[in-house]
């Protein structure tokens, strides 16, 4: 029986090409495993490597050193077995146009061995069943992603890669998709990239925090991740004239400053009201916007090594 | 979950050619739902075949062809058949990869077990078809109309033969091409250059014994050596089979063609070995082992070309 699902060993990948022999390093040294029926999500700053990283482990890419092994089968020697256990989703990833849904779907459950009631299912769910017979260049960025995931489940794969799965979706779409992929996909194994950080905590037990270069900073469980977190939102308030360091801290003890913009932390949503009504109250500040710190803000800021402590 | 490695040789070979024949549907279908594209091919091979007949014509009362059968209608007719099908597969099929990677589907291929060699081939075979049918409906009925056409059972296998030998050797040049796209984007000049030089070293545009009283090389006649390249003899040979009333005409010496030439015996012009044009000749057959290996380097380069293309990351960008 094997235990892990994915092993990952000093894995490296630096892209060269001819024009450019020296080539760009996106991943240094990855190393981590998953157990069978984890659901990961890999977070990082832009230009981390997330997708490479998937692209590496959905056998699309080949890596440079390091050992790789996916559900104990040899990522380079065995990749064309391990495609047989595996699937990967991506917007880059596209299906011919001038097919109808139902030929694409056809043609990829014939490519991978598979039936088709797991892709029907999807679709019914989702209320685009009755789109089979149109041709797919009439669709719609949203239906295109709802097309992809169902080609990326018919397979009924033991691991899936999904890469921005949701993008593309509007909000009640997005809720049902993460609503069908939370009891579907329950028992598989899923690696995740997603800048959603609602996707991530729906979707995901854990997360897997990539460093700029192209280093693991860490692995930890949603749950350590958010009782971690040392404020919930940021406010960040763009001042009439340039304040004094008392005025700014009658408005809240706890800031920093960069350039002319003063970013306030507040615990949580209480002190964040509380500031938002001092704002409104001094006169002194011309336009003030409160963001909710997500996991990826968090995961990244851990990343990047950026301050927490105010 | 259960991975079963001990059958995975057999499991991969059966599974590729299902790919294959998935594969070479979704391009059929694909290809004639762009039925202007079909209606411009079929329009310029019409073109093709009408202009090469008049230069035919043309150089028949100026040029003569010392020693083969046919007269220079036959001689551009048939090159003009013969390479309408071979280009046009080639030239539907050198885009596949480039198309791919234009429309985002390669990703989506590759890592569902669809090889860049499933793709070429399944475009090939299904450009096949497509030519195919051109060929049969706006080649073949002019030449049946001029007369020329095998005259017995016999040669019309040879024909068959013969176009088995150059369909392989194509998809061997043709998986060479297309492959380059898994590293380098634009080659459409490329693309095109070769096909060229492939119609003119084959002696699509010009007979390859013109200079054998003039030239010689290794005091030999130029066409001894360049009826040693695959495409040269099957055109050649091709020509000789439309021409030829009976397949003993092959090697006969003073014999006269339908043409009205009198010609000389194939083996005497070229210096071969040939005697009956079919698979059980030894000539033949080292032709097509000839051919079967390099379409066999061909699939390998692109194996390798694929394995540098996953290294490099060139393999689903555009």
């Amino acid at each position: 029986m094997v235990k892990n699902a994915i092993e990952i060993e000093n894995l490296k990948k630096t892209f060269r090409t001819p024009g450019n022999r020296a080539g760009n390093v996106v991943l240094s040294d990855i190393s981590f495993d998953t157990p069978r029926g984890d659901s990961v999500a890999v977070t990082g700053a832009n230009g981390s490597g997330k997708t490479t990283l998937l692209k590496i482990l959905a056998t699309l890419y080949l890596p440079d050193g390091g050992r790789c092994r996916i559900l104990d089968m040899d990522l380079i020697r065995e990749a064309n077995l391990i495609r047989e256990f595996i699937s990967f989703v991506s917007p880059g990833l596209d299906f011919q146009r001038k097919l109808t849904l139902n030929e694409n779907l056809e043609f990829f459950a014939k490519v991978q061995n598979s039936n088709l009631d797991g892709a029907y299912g999807f679709l019914e769910e989702m209320q685009l069943l009755d789109k089979l017979e149109d041709r797919t260049e009439t669709f719609s960025e949203g239906q295109k992603t709802i097309t992809r995931l169902a080609i990326g489940l018919m397979k009924d794969a033991d691991i899936l890669f999904l890469d921005e799965v949701t993008s593309g979706l509007d909000v009640n779409r997005k809720e049902q998709v993460i609503n069908y992929l939370k009891s579907e996909l329950n028992h598989k194994t899923i690696l995740m990239v997603d800048h959603d950080s609602t996707v991530i905590d729906r979707l995901c037990d854990k997360v897997l925090i990539l460093k700029h270069g192209g280093y693991v900073d860490r692995m930890v469980s949603i749950k350590e991740l958010l009782d971690g977190l040392p404020y919930s939102h940021e406010i960040t308030a763009i001042p009439k004239r340039t304040l004094t360091e008392r005025e700014v801290k009658q408005l809240w003890p706890h800031y920093t400053r960069a350039g002319g913009t003063i970013r306030f932390y507040p615990k949580n949503r209480n002190e964040t009201q509380i500031i938002n009504t001092r704002i409104l109250s001094s006169g002194f500040i011309s336009r003030a916007e409160t963001r909710a710190i997500d996991l990826n803000d968090y995961a990244i800021r851990i990343a990047e090594e950026l301050p927490f402590e105010i | 979950m259960e991975i079963n490695r001990g059958f995975s040789r057999i499991k991969t070979t059966i599974h590729f050619f299902r790919i294959l024949f998935a594969v070479t549907k979704r391009s059929l279908i694909v290809d004639f739902r762009y039925k202007f594209q079909i209606v411009v091919e079929a329009a310029w091979t019409a073109i093709n075949v009408a202009v090469f007949v008049l230069l035919g014509a043309a150089w028949q009362e100026t040029a003569g062809t010392t020693g083969v059968p046919y007269s220079m209608i036959t001689f551009f007719i048939i090159a003009t058949g013969f390479f309408t099908f071979l280009s046009g597969i080639m030239e539907t099929t050198v885009t596949a990869i480039t198309e791919e990677n234009q429309l985002g589907t390669m990703g989506f291929l590759v890592t569902n077990s669809v090889s860049p060699i499933a793709i070429i081939l399944g475009r090939y075979l299904s450009a096949t078809v497509r030519w195919l049918i051109i060929l049969f409906v706006i080649v073949i009925p002019p030449l049946i109309i001029k007369g020329v056409y095998p005259s017995t059972i016999d040669l019309i296998w040879a024909s068959f033969v013969i176009l088995f030998i150059a369909w392989i050797f194509v998809l061997g040049i043709t998986l060479l091409l297309t492959s380059i796209n898994l590293l380098i984007k634009r080659t459409t000049t490329l693309n095109r250059v070769t096909i060229y030089i492939i119609r003119f070293a084959a002696g699509a545009f010009i007979p390859i014994n013109s200079f054998d009283q003039s030239l010689k090389l290794f005091n030999k006649p130029p066409s001894n050596f360049l009826i040693l390249f695959p495409l040269a003899f099957c055109l050649e040979a091709l020509r000789w089979i439309f021409t030829i009333s009976s397949s003993s005409d092959l090697n006969c010496s003073g014999c006269t063609s339908k043409d009205n030439i009198e010609h000389e015996g194939f083996n005497s012009i070229f210096s071969t070995n040939v005697s009956t044009l079919t698979f059980s000749d030894t000539s033949v057959q080292q032709v097509l082992l000839a051919v079967f290996i390099f379409l066999i380097i061909s699939l390998i380069t692109v194996s390798k070309l694929t394995t540098i293309a996953r290294k490099w990351g060139t393999i689903e960008f555009y």
